[in-house]
C-alpha cells in the first residue's frame, strides 16, 4: 500500500510539474537530442516559441506630454482616498497601475507632495500583493532623500514596477502583472482623453491619443494569454469595444519603412498618417471613462 | 518512512524548478542587461523566456516618434552570438544584428509612431551534440528626443 501511495504521489508531482512548465511555456529542459537531418543547413530557426507583447509604460507617454506645457490637472487623477475600496488582489493590481499613471503624470510637473502621497499608496498596495518588503524599505528610504528630484522619482517609479513586475511572473502571476499594465495604459488614456478640449482639440494631443491605436491591440494580445483570470475575462469585452472606437482612426502608410542614417543618428524612415475625427476623440472619451469608473468606482 | 520523506523533498524541488530558472532568468536581466540600457530609460517591461538553441520568439511593440530607443538583446554565453532583426508589421525586414557582427544593442528613432516586432534567434549549434538552454532578455529602454540623459 504504501508503495502504492509513493509511486502515485511520485507520478501525480511529475505530470503536474511537466503541466506547469509547457503551460509556462517556459522550456527548462537543458539538454535535448538534436534531430540529425538539420546537418545540411549551417543554421536553423524555429518556429516562434514565445510572443511578448508590450504596452507603453505611462512614464513613456506623459514624457510625451511633458513637451505640450498642458496645466496641471490633479482633480482628474484617482484620488488616494478611494484605496481602501481597493479590497481584491485584482482590483488592488489594477489601482496599483492607475495610481502609478497618476504618479507619472505628477512627475512631469514637479509635484513632489503630490508624489510623496501616491507613491505611499503604491507602496500599500504592493505590500497586499506580497511583493517582498525588503526591497520596499529600500525603495522608502530612497524617496526620503530623492522625492524633489524628477530623474530620481522617475527611477523609483521604474525600479517599483520593474520589481512588481518580476515578482508577479516569479511566482506565476502573470495575470496580474498584466492588470497593472492594462491599469496604467486605461488611466494614461483617461488623462489624455480628459486634459484634451473636446471642442477644440489640440492637434500634438489628437496625435498622442491616436497614437494608442497601436498599443490596444498589444493590450488585448498580452491580456488574452491571461484569459482564464476572472477578471481579465471581464474587462477583455469592454477593450474590444474601445478597439472598435480606435479602429476608426484612418491610417495610411505611405511609403514602405526603410533605415537612414543622420546626424550620426539611425532612423526608420516610415510615413504613417493618422486621421481621427472629433467624433471618434469623444467615443474614445466616452468608452474609455466608462471602463475607468468601473474600475476606480468601488 | 525516510524515503517518503526523501521523496516528498525531492518532489518539490522538481516542482519549485522552473519558478527557480523564471527567477534566476529575471536576476539575470535585472543584473547583467538593464544597467546596459543606461543613459536610456528601461520601459518596466521584463520579456525574458528560458530558450533552447533553434528557438525563436517574438515581441510586439510600439515605438513613439520624438522619443530614441534602445533594443538590448542578450542570451547566455553558452547560447552562442543571439540574432536580432526588425520588422514592421507587413514583416519587411528594417535591421538584423547579424550584419553589425551580433551587437547586442542597437539605438535608433522613428520618424512617425507604428507597430514593429522584434524577433529573436537563438542559432542552433552544429558542432555540438546536445542543445543547450539559456536565459534571453529583450529589452527596450527609450528617451525623449534630444535628451542628452534623462536617467542618473
Amino acid at each position: 500500500m504504501l508503495k502504492f501511495t509513493i509511486r502515485a504521489i511520485c507520478f501525480l508531482l511529475i505530470f503536474t510539474n511537466t503541466l506547469l512548465c509547457f503551460s509556462c511555456n517556459n522550456s527548462t529542459s537543458s539538454k535535448e537530442s538534436k534531430l540529425e537531418n538539420n546537418l545540411a543547413q549551417p543554421q536553423k530557426f524555429g518556429p516562434v516559441k514565445k510572443l511578448f507583447y508590450n504596452v507603453p509604460s505611462p512614464i513613456q507617454v506623459t514624457e510625451l506630454m511633458k513637451k505640450m506645457d498642458l496645466p496641471y490637472q490633479p482633480d482628474l487623477m484617482n484620488s488616494v482616498n478611494n484605496a481602501d475600496n481597493y479590497l481584491s488582489q485584482a482590483d488592488i493590481a489594477i489601482n496599483i497601475g492607475i495610481y502609478g499613471a497618476d504618479l507619472s503624470y505628477i512627475r512631469i510637473y514637479n509635484q513632489f507632495q503630490d508624489a510623496a502621497r501616491y507613491l505611499a499608496v503604491i507602496k500599500k498596495f504592493t505590500r497586499e500583493l506580497g511583493i517582498p518588503e525588503e526591497q520596499e524599505k529600500i525603495t522608502a528610504k530612497r524617496v526620503e532623500e530623492n522625492i524633489a528630484n524628477q530623474d530620481s522619482l522617475l527611477n523609483i517609479i521604474s525600479e517599483t514596477f520593474t520589481q512588481s513586475d518580476s515578482y508577479l511572473k516569479e511566482n506565476q502571476r502573470g495575470g496580474t502583472a498584466a492588470l497593472i499594465v492594462f491599469g496604467g495604459w486605461i488611466e494614461t488614456l483617461y488623462l489624455a482623453t480628459n486634459i484634451i478640449d473636446l471642442d477644440k482639440p489640440q492637434k500634438e494631443l489628437v496625435s498622442l491619443i491616436a497614437q494608442q491605436k497601436h498599443s490596444v491591440k498589444n493590450l488585448i494580445g498580452l491580456l488574452n494569454q491571461y484569459r482564464n483570470d476572472e477578471k481579465v475575462n471581464e474587462i477583455l469585452p469592454d477593450l474590444k469595444k474601445l478597439d472598435a472606437k480606435f479602429r476608426e482612426i484612418e491610417q495610411v502608410k505611405k511609403t514602405p519603412s526603410s533605415l537612414k542614417s543622420k546626424n550620426g543618428k539611425t532612423i526608420i524612415q516610415n510615413k504613417v498618417t493618422l486621421t481621427a475625427s472629433n467624433e471618434t476623440i469623444k467615443g474614445i472619451h466616452e468608452i474609455n471613462n466608462r471602463i475607468r469608473a468601473k474600475l476606480t468606482e468601488l | 518512512m525516510k524515503i517518503l520523506l526523501k521523496l516528498i523533498i525531492f518532489s518539490i524541488c522538481i516542482l519549485a524548478l522552473p519558478k527557480f530558472t523564471l527567477a534566476q532568468c529575471n536576476e539575470y536581466t535585472k543584473k547583467e542587461c538593464i544597467p546596459q540600457l543606461n543613459p536610456y530609460t528601461f520601459n518596466g517591461q521584463l520579456n525574458n523566456a528560458v530558450l533552447s538553441q533553434g528557438e525563436t520568439a517574438e515581441l510586439q511593440l510600439t515605438f513613439y516618434k520624438d522619443q530614441e530607443y534602445r533594443i538590448l538583446v542578450k542570451g547566455e554565453e553558452q547560447l552562442g552570438k543571439i540574432q536580432f532583426q526588425l520588422f514592421d508589421t507587413e514583416y519587411n525586414l528594417l535591421y538584423d544584428n547579424a550584419d553589425e557582427d551580433h551587437t547586442n544593442l542597437w539605438d535608433f528613432m522613428v520618424e512617425s509612431t507604428d507597430d514593429f516586432i522584434i524577433r529573436v534567434l537563438v542559432p542552433e549549434n552544429m558542432t555540438k551534440e546536445e542543445i543547450e538552454s539559456g536565459c534571453v532578455s529583450i529589452l527596450i529602454g527609450f528617451r525623449a528626443f534630444g535628451s542628452r540623459t534623462i536617467f542618473k
